[in-house]
């Protein structure tokens, strides 16, 4: 990979747009995360072409989807994840208050009721971060398939 | 390149399989697209927290108790460090496993201090790793005397984004804050603040030279992380370092309070 890539750069404030060097040391939180989800991925597909990913991922993480899906791009490259989309399904922050029993959801990541103020709350959704399917292209095979095992 | 990586013949493997069943998909429905399904539902740091329950292990058969200490650059983490290493020295073993992209100097600074000191350089990673994950702290921990510790302090990289998803098998989350990073930092970067169970608030020397409201940021600390434990502290002047160290202590099994419970 020797080419240059335009790159958001986002692990630390502020954000820099700009075009750099892709082998270079360059500090992107959504590009670990990407290594992680291709290891998953091809533990699990057995050398079999992968068309597309799909994620779950809550509001409070700390996630650009974006940098994901430009990363997953960049790192893919040449591999047999290569041309795979990364779907991304984004899962809003809601709380449940132990006070009032309303459900408040939030963009804010302070954990209040919208409904009776209440600091007592738990969170029931937005801190997902899972990898939920991969779509993977079979083999064409002729005769009848064979029944599954 | 890291664990993930490609071979010039093109095919790409890791060193990191866990032998798990392999789910194979749903072949009873080929598509007229020959595309099909595999349902995956893993959490994406599942490999990273596989990692981390294997360190978690270890420390309990060592019988060391461990701390990670997070911060963004320049929040005095290393200072903090040098005092905390120069008070409990006589009190508790430490190890001190410092993350860093690239660099010993960090680790030169707390030479000389009685701990032993673990350096693990995070740019093998892919792009400079910008934080330690599991792999990353076991590799350091081969260099630690673990039967000799009570106590093992990780220095994680400076950042204040990444460090926060990783488990590393740690028994305490700690930050590091400095009032010069202003009031809403909380509400910025809520992953990190809400991980931590102790926010130490350093550089309060600065304060009278600052516009920072400490109130302000307290409250906004409140709403992300209601149960966190604040202890304000001048590394500089070494005010507050004590409160911090009879904390660690606690954690590390004397003095104060017994250590937390857990959970393995």
């Amino acid at each position: 990979m020797s080419a240059s890539y335009p790159l958001v750069v986002r692990c630390d404030l502020p954000v820099n747009v700009g075009t750099v060097d892709a082998t270079k040391a360059v500090h992107v939180h959504e590009l670990a995360l990407c290594e992680a989800i291709a290891r998953t991925v091809l533990d699990r597909v057995e050398h079999r072409r992968v068309t597309r990913v799909a994620l779950r991922i809550g509001h409070f993480r700390q996630v650009v989807p974006d940098a994901l899906t430009f990363s997953w791009e960049l790192l893919t490259t040449d591999t047999d994840l290569e041309g795979s989309e990364l779907e991304v399904e984004h899962v809003p922050a809601t709380v449940e208050c132990s006070e009032c029993g309303a459900f408040t959801t939030l963009q804010l990541p302070v954990l209040v009721c919208g409904t009776c103020g209440s600091h007592t709350v738990t969170l029931r959704t937005g801190n997902e971060f899972l990898i939920v399917s991969c779509d993977v292209a079979e083999e064409v095979r002729d005769g009848p398939v064979p029944p599954p095992q | 390149m890291g664990r993930f990586h490609r071979h010039s013949d093109g095919t790409v493997h890791d060193h990191g399989h866990h032998g798990h069943a392999r789910d194979v998909g749903d072949h009873s429905g080929y598509t007229d697209t020959g595309i099909s399904r595999v349902a995956v539902l893993e959490d994406i740091l599942s490999e990273n927290d596989r990692v981390a329950d294997v360190n978690r292990r270890d420390f309990a058969t060592a019988g060391v108790r461990t701390v990670n200490v997070m911060s963004a650059p320049g929040a005095g983490k290393t200072t903090l460090l040098k005092r905390t290493l120069a008070a409990l020295q006589d009190k508790l073993r430490i190890g001190v496993l410092e993350g860093d992209i690239a660099t010993s100097l960090d680790a030169d600074e707390l030479d000389g201090l009685g701990a032993a000191v673990s350096l693990v350089n995070t740019s093998a990673g892919f792009g400079g790793e910008c934080h330690l994950d599991a792999v990353m702290v076991r590799s350091g921990l081969s260099r630690l005397p673990l039967n000799d510790l009570d106590l093992v302090i990780i220095e994680n990289v400076g950042n204040l984004v990444c460090p926060a998803e990783f488990d590393v098998g740690e028994h305490a989350k700690t930050m590091v804050y400095a009032v010069t990073e202003g009031e809403e930092k909380p509400l910025k970067y809520p992953v990190m603040f809400r991980a931590a169970e102790v926010v130490v608030v350093n550089k309060i020397d600065l304060l009278p030279h600052l516009d920072f409201e400490l109130d302000r940021f307290l409250d906004n600390l409140a709403g992300v992380n209601p149960t966190a434990r604040v202890i304000r502290t001048s590394a500089r002047t070494g005010e507050g370092v004590d409160e911090w160290c009879e904390w660690l202590a606690g954690i590390g099994g004397i003095g104060g309070a017994p250590p937390p419970p857990h959970s393995f």
